[in-house]
């Protein structure tokens, strides 16, 4: 995957090269606004992942004049700002996911490859499969193999999110954003129990195991694909 | 110091005054008028009567006879006011105490005003008031009276305006003082607090004098105002002394760790279960800062101008989802009674963390299998939000202190926590201009949080 990566504090830049390189992306470092902005125009770009304070030219800008100019690649905004309208301007603004410092890297690295996945699958789908486990929205039925798994609402949204990233490591924060739409951290581990019980669910009987936890990280539904 | 003429006290006070001097002259002018005209009707009255008397007298006895009595009357006249007169019609003076016939020749059976004898001094020489008939044969009558009384009056009531205006300056220049020297007063006693205050006095406060009046409530706003900055200024120094106490001992147990990896030939395994722990240290730090930022956030009134109306009764039935699994493990009833569609203006993420909060400080505090009850409702149009547990409870003496930033129970200070989830509870339902309240449920505690309604 090709990633950008304008971001002008040089360890923590180098911190994230070292950490894509690893994980087999090719990594563009630049250190300024403006030629940010120039190399994201210029070259194709898998994700864009910009900071939101920046010399010369600042992140916001730099994603409100790349959505002006028709440019649809996936962008992640980091930032130092905590504040949660500081997060909607950084929505608003055309980012795709904002991202407070400090952060850990298996939490950067979950984020980039859900981004850059969901660009080849926006097309409405009736039915979800993984391996054996299959999700129908028209009746809104889960089934694995021959059983049927009764499901409720809320659990029915989690399983969603994890077979529509299936193979892909999702944290639990991503988990609270996208199931719940909260953005705080819960001071108990209440993902780690929801999923917990979802994995009941859906494994409880069966050889293989379909959502593993990933130490570290977070959850991941069936096999890494890449 | 207190410039007298650029005090607007003053000038609205000499404003006043010559309003109030202006109607006072128009007043006295309206009742020297009537005065005067009154007096003069008088006068004009017993002047007719006479004159009418004399007509008749002069038509029975005849010029000579009239003549001496002319002469008799004034003889007897003892006042002095009379003024008569009778002329043939050569214009010959046949009786009277005039020298010559006033007016012109024109100026007969008419009123007639004209001077009489010497002016005395500065004043005006006196007048008199007087009426001509003309009688059988040609003779002319003029029958009169001296003006001196109508006069002295005008004199007295002229006295009486420059007394009046003489009066009225003296008290509008002392009134104008006294007034603007009570407002000064009130006024630098406010300018000389906010002085030492902003010179960094800052406990210090305006007086109240007690009376009520619009200086008192101007000083208690203002003192409100003082006091709400000193409780945010105190509320940043806590802060301040807090974090850099009770960040320091995770901050400690980071460093030893790092140190003893160091240190220690350790095993890749053992070294990476060490670094772990640290990374997971790390993460506690920094949802500590988060909570602290969140709170200063909330304390200093952020956001509220993106507050929008949201669904209470979805976003504590969501909370309530998210932790139910939590509290099913360890096998605690969580109950809800959850009144539908309650709306609330405010800041959604904010209240479903204030809710969260409490809910889950309601799970870990209660043991396995107690009971947990979640009531919204609207009760005296108010947002009523219940979180009720059978746990140990918060003893009474520390209700007020458990919001404190930092503050833990003794007992609780084993079990994970920053000491900063009701923190955020407290600062989140002021924001949302509510109030937050514990009580014992006998056993247990009840958390309340009163929201206004829309």
């Amino acid at each position: 995957m090709r990633v950008l990566l304008i971001e002008d504090d040089e360890e923590a830049a180098q911190f994230i090269i070292r950490g894509l390189e690893e994980a087999g992306h090719e990594i563009r470092h630049v250190a300024d606004g403006s030629s940010g902005l120039f190399n994201a125009v210029e070259h194709e770009y898998d994700v864009v992942i910009v900071d939101r304070m920046l010399p010369k030219l600042d992140g916001l800008t730099i994603v409100q004049t790349l959505r002006a100019s028709g440019n649809t690649t996936p962008i992640i905004i980091l930032s130092a700002l905590h504040q949660v309208d500081e997060r909607v301007k950084g929505l608003k603004a055309g980012g795709d996911d904002y991202l407070v410092k400090p952060f850990a890297f298996s939490e950067l690295i979950a984020r980039i490859e859900v981004l850059a996945r969901r660009q080849r699958s926006v097309a409405e789908q009736t039915m979800l499969q993984v391996a054996d486990l299959v999700m129908n929205f028209r009746t809104r039925k889960v089934t694995r193999g021959s059983k049927e798994i009764p499901l409720q609402n809320r659990e029915f949204l989690l399983l969603e999110y994890l077979m529509r990233h299936a193979g892909q490591v999702v944290t639990r924060t991503m988990l609270l954003e996208n199931v719940w739409d909260f953005h705080f951290d819960p001071q108990t581990n209440v993902i780690d129990v929801q999923v917990s019980r979802l994995r009941q669910k859906i494994d409880k009987g069966f050889d293989k195991t379909l959502i593993k936890t990933i130490r570290g990280a977070g959850y991941q539904l069936g096999e890494s694909n890449h | 110091m207190f410039r007298l003429f650029r005090s607007s006290a003053f000038r609205l006070t000499l404003l006043y005054m010559v309003t109030f001097g202006a109607s006072v002259t128009a007043l006295l002018i309206f009742v020297y008028n009537t005065v005067i005209s009154d007096m003069e009707d008088d006068l004009k009255h017993s002047i007719t009567v006479q004159e009418a008397d004399l007509r008749r007298s002069f038509g029975l006895l005849g010029p000579s006879e009239i003549a001496t009595s002319l002469q008799h009357m004034l003889e007897k006249d003892e006042e002095k006011t009379l003024v008569l007169m009778l002329i043939d019609r050569n214009w010959h003076v046949i009786a009277g105490n005039l020298e010559q016939w006033p007016g012109g020749k024109t100026s007969v059976d008419t009123w007639i005003k004209f001077p009489i004898g010497k002016a005395s001094g500065s004043s005006l020489p006196p007048r008199a008031i007087a009426i001509n008939t003309t009688l059988p044969g040609g003779y002319i009558l003029l029958v009169g009276r001296k003006m001196a009384e109508i006069e002295h009056v005008r004199e007295i009531i002229v006295e009486a305006l420059y007394i009046c205006f003489g009066i009225m300056f003296v008290l509008a220049a002392a009134g104008g003082m006294l007034i603007s020297y009570t407002i000064y007063r009130r006024i630098e006693a406010i300018n000389q607090t906010f002085l030492s205050v902003s010179a960094g006095a800052l406990q210090t406060r305006v007086k109240v004098t007690g009376t009520a009046d619009e200086f008192d409530h101007l000083a208690v706003h203002l003192n409100q105002t003082l006091n709400r900055i000193c409780e945010l200024i105190d509320g940043v120094r806590d802060i301040s002394y807090s974090v850099a106490h009770d960040l320091r001992t995770p901050l400690n147990r980071l460093r030893h760790r790092l140190e003893s990896i160091l240190a220690q030939q350790m095993s890749g395994e053992k070294m990476t279960e060490e670094v772990r722990k640290s990374l997971s240290e790390i993460d506690t730090l920094v949802a500590t800062f988060n909570s602290i930022l969140r709170i200063a956030q909330a304390e200093m009134g952020a956001g509220v101008e993106q507050f929008a109306d949201f669904n209470l009764s979805e976003a504590v039935r969501d909370v309530v989802d998210l932790y139910r699994p939590v509290a099913e493990e360890k096998s605690q009833q969580l109950t809800t009674e959850i009144a539908e569609d309650v709306i609330i203006n405010g800041d959604r993420h904010l209240i479903t963390q204030t809710v969260a909060n409490i809910l889950d400080n309601a799970i870990k505090y209660t043991p396995q299998a107690g009971h947990i009850m979640v009531t919204l409702a609207i009760a005296d149009s108010q947002i009523e939000l219940k979180v009720a547990d059978d746990g140990p409870g918060i003893p009474q003496e520390f209700h007020h202190k458990v919001t404190e930033k930092f503050f833990r129970l003794e007992r609780s200070r084993s079990s994970p926590g920053n000491g900063l989830g009701l923190s955020l509870v407290s600062a989140a339902v002021k924001l949302h201009r509510g109030d937050l309240s514990f009580a014992d449920n006998a056993p247990g505690l009840m958390v309340t949080v009163r929201l206004p309604l829309k």
